[in-house]
This record gives C-alpha cells, sequence and structure tokens, in this order.
C-alpha cells in the first residue's frame, strides 16, 4: 500500500488576536498580543488577573457562528466560527466529512451559572446542563454543519486538539477517513481562571514564556479547526495544498497530575515518536512552536525535553505570549500559526522576551522574523501528563 | 490481525448468573483495599477509585506490559468539579484549595493510570456522550491493528454524584439518563491470544436507522445484547436470543462486558461458541461490536 500523506486545505481560527486567520497573521507579523483585562466574563479575577479574551460577547457569536437557537456554550459558539472559515476555504464533500473535537471546558461556562442559582436556590435554566459534556459541542456541531460520518470527542485538557489532529491524519494515512474537521475549542470561564488561579501559575501581568523572569501563565481562550484530507484527494478535486501533516506523536509524562517531570521525560518521548513517524531528523526542523506557557515548571521542563532530542536547537517560540494559552484549543491553534509559518517562511516570536532561562543552551527571540520554514514541530502538554508533538510540512 | 479481550472487570449494576444479565438497583462498591494502596485512595472521587479498581484488576494476572492506556467517560469527574465549583462559588471566587481541579480534568483517570502504572505509552481520553466508550474501544483495536503496541488497557468510567442527579431531574431529556448509570469497566485488548482469550470479530458504526437490516443477515444462533436508548429489536424468528438491557451513558461497556460473560459461559456449559453482537449507540448512529469465544 502507497502510504498516503496527509494535507491541509481549510483552517480556521478565532482568538484574542480577531476573527479569522488574516487577522491572526495580521496580529502575528506586527507582534501585536491579545491579553487585556477581562471585561466580557463576569469574574472577580477582572482586572486583577489578565487574559487572552476575545472581546465579542456570547450573542454577538451566536450571530457569527449562526448557533442562534438555544443557549449555547461560548465554547461551541467559537468553535462553530473556527470550522465554518475552514469549510469555505477547503470546502469538502459534507456527507464524507468526520469531526474530530476536542474540548476541555465544554459547557462548564453555562453550569457555573446554572450551579450558582441552582445552591442559591433560585430556578436555573436547567435544560443548559444538556450542554455541560464534551460530547455536547461534537454533536451540536455535527448537526449544524450536517456532517454525516463519524464523529469524536477528545479531551486530554491541554493536548487535547493536537490529539484531535494526530489521530484525524492517521485516520486518513489508513484509509479510514475521506475528509476531517480537526481541532478544538475553549472559552474562558470562571471555572479554569480560578481553578489555575488556585494552582498559583497564573501572571499578574502580561505573561513571559521562556524567559528566566518568567511568573506564570495568562489564560487564553479561542478555536481553531484544520480540514484536513490525503494529498491524492486534494490533488484529484484541484484543492489548495496549505500544508502537510507529517508527525505525531503522544506519551505520558507518568509524572504528576499538574506538574511536568524534571527531565521532560513525556516531552522527549512525544518529539520523538513525531520525529520517528515523520520520517525527519531533528536538523531538519526549521522552528519550533512551543508549549511555552509561561510557568515555572513547564518552560525549563519543556526546553531541557527539547535540547535532549535536538544538538542544535532550531529557532523556538511560544506564540501563547499573543493568544495567552487556550487550554484544548492551544494544539490547533498553533497548527494554524504554525501552517502560516510555513505559507509566509516567517517565525512567530515570544513576545517580551529578555533572559534566556538559566540552564538551558538555547533561548527564543521577541519579534516575528522571516526564516526559510519546512518543518515546523508543535508541542502540546497537559495535565495528566498527556504529552503530544505534531510536525507540518511544505510539500 | 487479528485482536482479543483476553481480561475483563466491571464495576456495574449488571451482574451475571447462569446465563443471564441480572439488574440491580444500583453498584456496589468493592473493598477497594484489596486492591488499592490507601494511601493512593486519599482525596479521590469514586469515579477515581472505580476506575483503578478495575483497571488494576485486569492487570493484576496479565503478566505482559500494557502499551499504552486508552480511557473514556462521559460526563468525566463530576464530583471534584462540582466540589471546586461549589467551593468558587461560595467563598465568591477567593481563596481556593486546588485538589479538586486538580482532579476535574476528564482525563485525570488516564493520567492517575499513567503514573501508577509508570506507563509513559500512548495515552489518550474520549469523551464523546454514549459514544466515549466505544470510541475508546475503536482506538484500542486501531493502535493494535496500526503496530503501536501489542497490548493496550480500556477502561471506561462514570460517576453520578447526588448534584448531577438533582439537576438531571429538572431537565426534560429526548432520551431519558439513567441515573443509576455509573461504574467503570475495563478490558485488556491484544494481538496475541491466552487462555481466556474472547476474539474482536467486528466493530463498527452503522446508521441507527439500518439496524434492523444489519441484523437481518444474521445467522440464528447468534446473541445481541442491546444497550441502545431508541433501538427495539423485534422478536423475530431469527432472534431468539435477546437481552435488553437498561441504558445510561455507561451501559454500552456493560454490555461488552456482558457479552464476554456470556461468551465464556456458553462455551463452558454447553461448548457453544455463537457471535455475540454488542449494540448500542444514539438516535443517529448505533455501535456494533461482534465478539466470539476463541
Amino acid at each position: 500500500m502507497i502510504r498516503q500523506r496527509v494535507v491541509a486545505t481549510g483552517m480556521g481560527i478565532i482568538s484574542a488576536l480577531g476573527n479569522g486567520v488574516e487577522a491572526n497573521r495580521d496580529a502575528l507579523i506586527h507582534n501585536r498580543h491579545g491579553i487585556s483585562d477581562i471585561s466580557v466574563l463576569p469574574t472577580q479575577q477582572s482586572g486583577i488577573l489578565p487574559a487572552g479574551e476575545i472581546k465579542l460577547t456570547n450573542h454577538r457569536l451566536q450571530s457569527l457562528s449562526g448557533l442562534t437557537s438555544g443557549n449555547i456554550p461560548r465554547t461551541i459558539l467559537l468553535s462553530a466560527i473556527a470550522i465554518k472559515e475552514a469549510l469555505e476555504q477547503s470546502k469538502p464533500e459534507i456527507k464524507n466529512t468526520d469531526l474530530y473535537y476536542a474540548t476541555t471546558v465544554g459547557g462548564i461556562s453555562l453550569s457555573e451559572d446554572l450551579i450558582a442559582q441552582h445552591l442559591k436556590s433560585q430556578e436555573p435554566d436547567y435544560d443548559g446542563f444538556i450542554y455541560h459534556d464534551c460530547g455536547a459541542g461534537t454533536a451540536i456541531l455535527a448537526n449544524h454543519f450536517s456532517l454525516k460520518g463519524r464523529r469524536y470527542a477528545i479531551s486530554t485538557a491541554c493536548s487535547s486538539s493536537a490529539n484531535s489532529i494526530g489521530r484525524s491524519a492517521l485516520d486518513i494515512i489508513h484509509g479510514k477517513c475521506r475528509y476531517a474537521i480537526a481541532g478544538g475549542g475553549d472559552a474562558l470561564c470562571r471555572f479554569t481562571l480560578n481553578g489555575f488561579n488556585s494552582l498559583m501559575i497564573l501572571d499578574k501581568q502580561l505573561c513571559s514564556p521562556m524567559d528566566q523572569n518568567r511568573r506564570g501563565l495568562n489564560l487564553g481562550e479561542g478555536a481553531a479547526f484544520l480540514v484536513l484530507e490525503s494529498e491524492s484527494n486534494a490533488l484529484e478535486r484541484g484543492a489548495e495544498i496549505l500544508a502537510y501533516v507529517s508527525g505525531f506523536g503522544n506519551a505520558n509524562d507518568s509524572h504528576h497530575q499538574t506538574a511536568s517531570s524534571d527531565d521532560g521525560i513525556g516531552a522527549q518521548l512525544a518529539m520523538k515518536k513525531a520525529l520517528e513517524s515523520a520520517a525527519l531528523s531533528p536538523d531538519e526542523i526549521s522552528y519550533i512552536n512551543a508549549h511555552g506557557t509561561g510557568t515555572l515548571n513547564n518552560d525549563k521542563s519543556e526546553g531541557l525535553a527539547v535540547q535532549s532530542i535536538f544538538d542544535t536547537v532550531p529557532p523556538i517560540a511560544s506564540t501563547k505570549s499573543f493568544t495567552g494559552h487556550t487550554l484544548a484549543a492551544s494544539g490547533s491553534v498553533e497548527a494554524v500559526f504554525s501552517i502560516l509559518a510555513i505559507q509566509n517562511n516567517e517565525i512567530y516570536p515570544t513576545l517580551r522576551f529578555k533572559n534566556p532561562i538559566e540552564g538551558l543552551l538555547f533561548s527564543t527571540f521577541s519579534s516575528t522574523r522571516q526564516h526559510e520554514v519546512h518543518h515546523v514541530l508543535s508541542n502540546s502538554f497537559g495535565f495528566g501528563g498527556n504529552c503530544s508533538s505534531l510536525i507540518f510540512s511544505k510539500k | 490481525m487479528k485482536t482479543f479481550i483476553n481480561h475483563y472487570k466491571s464495576i456495574s449494576r449488571f451482574t451475571f448468573q447462569e446465563g443471564k444479565i441480572i439488574e440491580n438497583p444500583g453498584i456496589t462498591e468493592p473493598e477497594y483495599e484489596t486492591i488499592l494502596d490507601p494511601r493512593t485512595m486519599r482525596r479521590m472521587s469514586k469515579i477515581l477509585k472505580m476506575g483503578l479498581y478495575t483497571s488494576m484488576s485486569v492487570l493484576e494476572n496479565n503478566s505482559g506490559t500494557i502499551d499504552g492506556i486508552i480511557c473514556g467517560t462521559a460526563l468525566g469527574c463530576t464530583s471534584d468539579t462540582y466540589s471546586f465549583l461549589k467551593n468558587m462559588i461560595e467563598r465568591n471566587e477567593q481563596l481556593l484549595t486546588p485538589t479538586p481541579f486538580i482532579q476535574s480534568t476528564h482525563n485525570t483517570l488516564a493520567g492517575t493510570l499513567g503514573i501508577l502504572l509508570k506507563n509513559h505509552g500512548y495515552n489518550i481520553t474520549w469523551s464523546n456522550r454514549n459514544f466515549s466508550f466505544f470510541d475508546a474501544f475503536e482506538d484500542s483495536i486501531l493502535q493494535l491493528e496500526r503496530g503501536n503496541g501489542t497490548s493496550f488497557l480500556l477502561t471506561t468510567a462514570d460517576e453520578m454524584p447526588d448534584i448531577v442527579n438533582e439537576i438531571i431531574n429538572h431537565i426534560n431529556l429526548e432520551i431519558p439518563v439513567k441515573l443509576q448509570g455509573e461504574g467503570s469497566v475495563s478490558f485488556t485488548l491484544s494481538s496475541s491470544i491466552c487462555p481466556t482469550s474472547i476474539e474482536v470479530i467486528d466493530y463498527k458504526v452503522i446508521s441507527t436507522e439500518h439496524i434492523d437490516d444489519y441484523l437481518k443477515d444474521l445467522n440464528e444462533e447468534a446473541h445481541i445484547i442491546n444497550t441502545h436508548p431508541t433501538f427495539r429489536l423485534k422478536p423475530a424468528a431469527n432472534h431468539h436470543n435477546i437481552l435488553t438491557l437498561a441504558w445510561s451513558m455507561i451501559d454500552d461497556a456493560f454490555g461488552l462486558e456482558a457479552g464476554c460473560h456470556m461468551t465464556e459461559y456458553l462455551a463452558q456449559k454447553f461448548g457453544r461458541r455463537p457471535l455475540i453482537l454488542c449494540l448500542s449507540g444514539d438516535r443517529y448512529q448505533a455501535s456494533v461490536i461482534t465478539i466470539k469465544k476463541v
């Protein structure tokens, strides 16, 4: 059997950098971040914890997404907007399109209001609870876009959408799937904001990932999706190939529920597996989009893992300095950025970077620059030790 | 390539006795301490204890090592989620304890298993309503077929704390959710055969409206275990071995476990090895897993 190559023929994104691929790229090339005081989400943390918040109300997102009936959670609204853009670009056969959706927040942005009212013995709209679970997003999105194929939902915390892209690519390689919509979404909510705050890993200032003086992460929100298919299918129907999905690795750190091991063994294994599956050697990677959350623990651990794989570390940066950490969406948000890097031969920086991390042999850079990009490695690591790496390639 | 279910264990409201599936009002929690270290279990929610218990049970007599951990859950860690939410609401978002937040993500069970088993392999969690178990099951088979390993742990678990009960009672659901629908089921899936092996003959997703057509061609020996929420088997002549289980989001996993008991029972008692079809799904799509005693 000839091994099928997997290509992206559509992509869509909404993040704190803007709605749509163009708006996101514009912010990236102008080194313009989207992190600000929280003003849309009602929370006590507003004015205290900055975040990569999308400054659109749910009402506005409803009309942008076309999901106007019912009280659909923000996560799903964001996802619908990104899927719509990806589908418009690729125009796959809808009846042969499978959905690989990823989320971790799901409908908790609704449940947190519902339970607050329930506890105060006010009569909430209990029906909103049917949107609580991760699978609700899959069900609503598949129906909204009239998708008749298989519909999946993955939830591996912050590596969720990297896994949805990786798994769908494998299904295409093995002839199990014709077209895949793969990615994920997560909205800001009080639950995750206060959860990460209770772990004391949120930065009260703008985050400084991969910097010796990093103080933690800023949360973000967003959704991003790719349309994937086999190269032969894309060529046959004359679809424009944006980039190739050439490698995927999934491994477990097996160390701690929320912290990474000192040597980042899970990260090492995920990167190694991704390189093996892409049949690439480390020196062929042009750019690494790091997980790079900005926490003391992650950035050191990831850094040590990176330098254990790469004799010479290629340009590496964390675009979470632009978007904040979009949790389950981060893998697919950064997949879009990786593909943009390939298309435009430019690499996106770690904003605000000043001082290299002590004990690491490499550092990052602080503004977007031109650079020949052939292969991008993108890392996504999460709670539960879930580590995934993807590789995107030019031709 | 053939794939086998080599070990299985559940905490389920269904028990299996002499070829019959008996539905009990709820689950009976086991004595976790017989398998799990009490220190490990400190501050663990029910879903984690159940999931770890059935996982460790199927691995106990399994001399080989596993290559990865594949989990499914429909609602995830609802009690820790609620516990953190309640705290957050009552304390007005100030000075919160992180433990329930740490244990609230859907992949907490898979992550905890990764740590306890020191397993650095493939690790994933599927959370997709009625297909949470089937997606995880399919993934386990695909991992084997695609040569990513020779043995995988598959665990699916859900819990139904009182708060979820209370809320669901207020909702007018199209398909009622079985509130006793909690428990955990674990399997080891392997590409190598052992004395307890049950072969996975087929697994697929079909349109719910086409289930009848699909079953039409079955030979009359076949047994069907139906946990599909809307599809009801017609007692046709060629389907004389029908079992219909009540439904919840985890019952498809219970259905497959019951199928494993059934195939074992028929082989031991009567020397018969018929196909057993485990049917589930939702209004649109149905999942079918077909097994047979080796």
